[in-house]
């Protein structure tokens, strides 16, 4: 059985973004939150905090959300921690881009603040069963599964 | 090519949002709406709208970041025309960057630059201007077909009886979802996405039929919710009522059945199990704590009043009838010790139910505080869980009290001096509020009739049938009245004339078509009303009268119609 989401970290150099989801996320899917206004801030706070997963906004200045999810993966304290984009960029190429980098998935702006939480579920509830799908082919690591799924899916 | 499966579109789902998150929500949008002043002071330096010289590679980044931004941002706030407006400039934009890259950005791409940023600035600048009450989300009332929670009676029938489907159509006229469950044992496989209203079990109380009860009593035992029983008992015995008592039904009628009995008896067990809704203030500088809170007692059937600041706190409670505080004991500016006492050395509130949620439960503070006739101390962080049961064991138990005092026994709607009250405080709430309400007299039509023709125990069922269905079809913060004999009073919150004319319209259709039947004769009944706005009449007096003569309007027309008053009537 799936493990529940109990915290997620949040990051948008938007406040007003970050406002929303901490309430959508909060209120309607009873999630513990913290929200980080820059990739580096990101960084820090995924060290102490250990989200279930992280919210990340593409488009941030200084440090991007590609460069955040690279940063994280290359420590080992978050390097295992699902990464959700954030993003206007829909594009299927783009969205391959963001998957083949290793996120977990990506929700679409603009989103809407009582679906995010449903959202999220959804992508953690596809992704542990990717995982399963993974254990039972005994194959490697979850990345791999993931991969595989897509590459049928074309 | 198709979606990859992990990308989620955001779902155009139309959801019913609890008052409390609604109302987060408005706040938050607000408070966008206040920086895009900012956004538009910038595109307007970037791209002023008398013709520019050339629009810069810098500028066209820096525009795009913000167009970018609004467009995945607009539409979040309940601003989608913005995230429209935003989105098509970024293509645009790009498509000019391209250009430049190529040192060849043309008159017509540049001019189509201007136009697309004009455009974007001007919806924002309408947003601005927009955050009027008027511009708050268009009200929608809740009707049946579409009621996820349409309250569900299930009808099981024991081993040598049947059951009328008559019964089942009739049933369902008054808003009741009727499911036919088949035998007893059924009962308990049964699966909703609530429990049932009632339960209803035709039954001759035979050996079977007990032993099959019983079974069914065991399997809800172990759930905390459960519906109330009527037995429909095929003989009105000494033996059967004795049978139904042991079996914990909470309802006895022998067959055959009086319909008549049977809908007033439905009547009176459903309102029993949906709660009075109890009004809880609470007082918390935690916003998000507060909202949380809100939420989960919302979600439990009450009402929920939010305040940050308790130093409004005895201003509110003057304006809304409030039956119990939840406060945090430890706010900066005046602790819940000092307004808790405060409130008792007001005559209104010395019996008011206050609850504490307080970080530092320790025993002394809460021995000291225990002269206050504090109803509890609730140890922060509490759960939701915890917090809605100790509030709800306060609502229930304060239920029948305020039955007493408060609702016309008929009907269990409120009584004349009760409604009246509530005008009063809705007219202060709505005046501060900055928002609008409607009032409505409704009038059953040719009411003395039914009762000469087909008896007074007919006239009343009319009446609550009504009434019950004035329950269901308004919402959980709608004001319903019975003024004595045929008349009701409604306040309908946040609506204005043409949209409580639309709701009571439906109302009004529900009624005249369903099929009453006395003495093997069938009657419809119709009733007339009259509305009256706030704040186009904006005192009880001036609200009250207005009401009433549009309602004689409706009358003398022919009657069966709903009048709206206006201000040169």
């Amino acid at each position: 059985m799936t493990n529940p989401i109990k915290r997620i970290l949040c990051v948008d150099d938007e406040e007003d973004i970050l406002a929303v989801v901490k309430l959508a996320l909060e209120t309607v899917g009873g999630f513990e939150t913290r929200q980080c206004d820059s990739g580096a801030d990101a960084l820090a706070e995924a060290g102490s905090f250990h989200p279930d997963i992280i919210l990340l906004d593409v488009m941030m200045p200084q440090m991007d959300g590609l460069a955040t999810l690279k940063a994280l993966r290359q420590d080992p304290a978050t390097a295992r921690i699902p990464v959700i984009f954030m993003t206007a960029k829909v594009q299927a190429s783009e969205v391959k881009q963001y998957l083949d980098l290793g996120a977990a998935g990506v929700v679409a702006k603009p989103f809407d603040p009582m679906e995010l939480s449903r959202q999220v579920e959804k992508l953690w509830k596809q992704l542990h069963a990717v995982d399963a799908t993974a254990l039972n082919d005994g194959a490697a690591p979850a990345a791999a599964g993931r991969r595989r799924l897509l590459e049928e899916k074309v | 090519m198709t979606h990859d499966y992990s990308l989620i579109e955001p779902a155009d789902a139309v959801q019913e949002t609890p008052p409390a998150l609604a109302i987060a929500l408005i706040k938050l949008k607000i408070k966008y709406i206040a920086q895009l002043g900012n956004t538009i002071a910038e595109m307007d330096v970037l791209c002023p709208p008398p013709a520019p010289a050339v629009l810069t590679l810098e500028s066209l980044l820096k525009l795009t970041r913000i167009a970018h931004k609004l467009a995945g941002s607009g539409k979040t706030f309940d601003l989608p025309s913005i995230s429209d407006a935003g989105h098509a400039l970024e293509i645009i934009l790009a498509q000019a960057i391209e250009e430049t890259d190529n040192n060849s950005l043309s008159p017509a791409t540049q001019a189509k630059v201007k136009t697309a940023t004009a455009t974007l600035n001007k919806t924002c600048r309408l947003a601005i201007s927009n955050i009027e009450p008027e511009s708050l989300p268009e009200v929608v009332f809740p009707s049946p077909e579409k009621t996820v929670n349409q309250p569900v009676v299930l009808i099981a029938t024991g081993s040598d009886m049947t059951t009328s489907g008559q019964l089942k159509e009739q049933l369902q006229y008054l808003g009741f979802k009727i499911q036919l469950v088949g035998n007893i044992a059924s009962l308990a496989k049964h699966k909703g996405n609530a429990p049932p209203l009632v339960i209803i079990i035709v039954t001759s109380f035979s050996q079977k039929d007990t032993s099959a009860i019983q079974a069914y009593l065991k399997t809800r035992d172990a759930l905390e919710a459960s519906s109330p029983i009527l037995y429909l008992a095929s003989q009105n015995t000494f033996g059967m009522r004795l049978a139904a008592v042991r079996l914990r039904g909470d309802a006895f009628l022998a067959l055959p059945v009086d319909h008549l009995q049977l809908i007033d008896k439905l009547g009176t067990l459903a309102e029993r199990s949906r709660p009075y809704h109890y009004h809880v203030l609470i007082v918390d500088d935690d916003e998000m704590l507060a909202t949380r809170y809100g939420i989960a007692l919302e979600k439990a059937g009450m009402l929920v009043t939010i305040l940050n600041d308790p130093k409004r706190a005895l201003e509110i409670m003057d304006t809304a009838a409030i039956d119990l505080v939840l406060m945090d004991f430890d706010m900066p500016d005046c602790n819940g010790y000092e307004l808790a006492s405060m409130l008792r050395q007001m005559d209104n509130y010395i019996r008011l139910p206050i609850l504490f949620l307080s970080a530092q439960p320790n025993l002394d503070s809460r021995l000291r505080h225990a002269h206050l006739g504090i109803d509890a101390f609730l140890s922060k962080p509490v759960t939701v869980e915890q917090l809605v049961q100790a509030v709800s064991g306060r609502a229930a138990r304060s239920s029948v009290l305020h039955k007493f005092i408060n609702e016309d026994s008929a009907t269990g709607l409120l009584n004349h001096t009760r409604l009246k009250k509530e005008l009063v405080l809705e007219i202060s709430r709505s005046t501060r509020e900055n928002s609008r309400f409607t009032y409505a007299l409704l009038d059953i039509d040719h009411f003395k009739m039914v009762n000469d023709t087909f008896g007074h125990a007919m006239g009343d069922v009319v009446i609550k049938t009504l009434a019950h269905l004035l329950r269901q079809r308004l919402r959980l913060t709608d004001i319903i009245g019975r003024y004595g004999g045929e008349e009701f009073g409604v306040v309908l919150l946040n609506a204005n004339a043409q949209q409580a004319l639309r709701i009571l319209q439906k109302i009004h259709m529900q009624f005249s078509s369903i099929i009453f039947t006395a003495n093997k004769q069938e009657f419809n009944v119709t009733f007339s009303g009259g509305i009256a706005a706030f704040p186009t009449f904006s005192t009880d007096a001036t609200l009250s009268l207005a009401a009433d003569e549009a309602l004689y309007k409706a009358k003398h027309r022919g009657r069966n119609q709903l009048v709206v008053a206006s201000l040169n009537s």
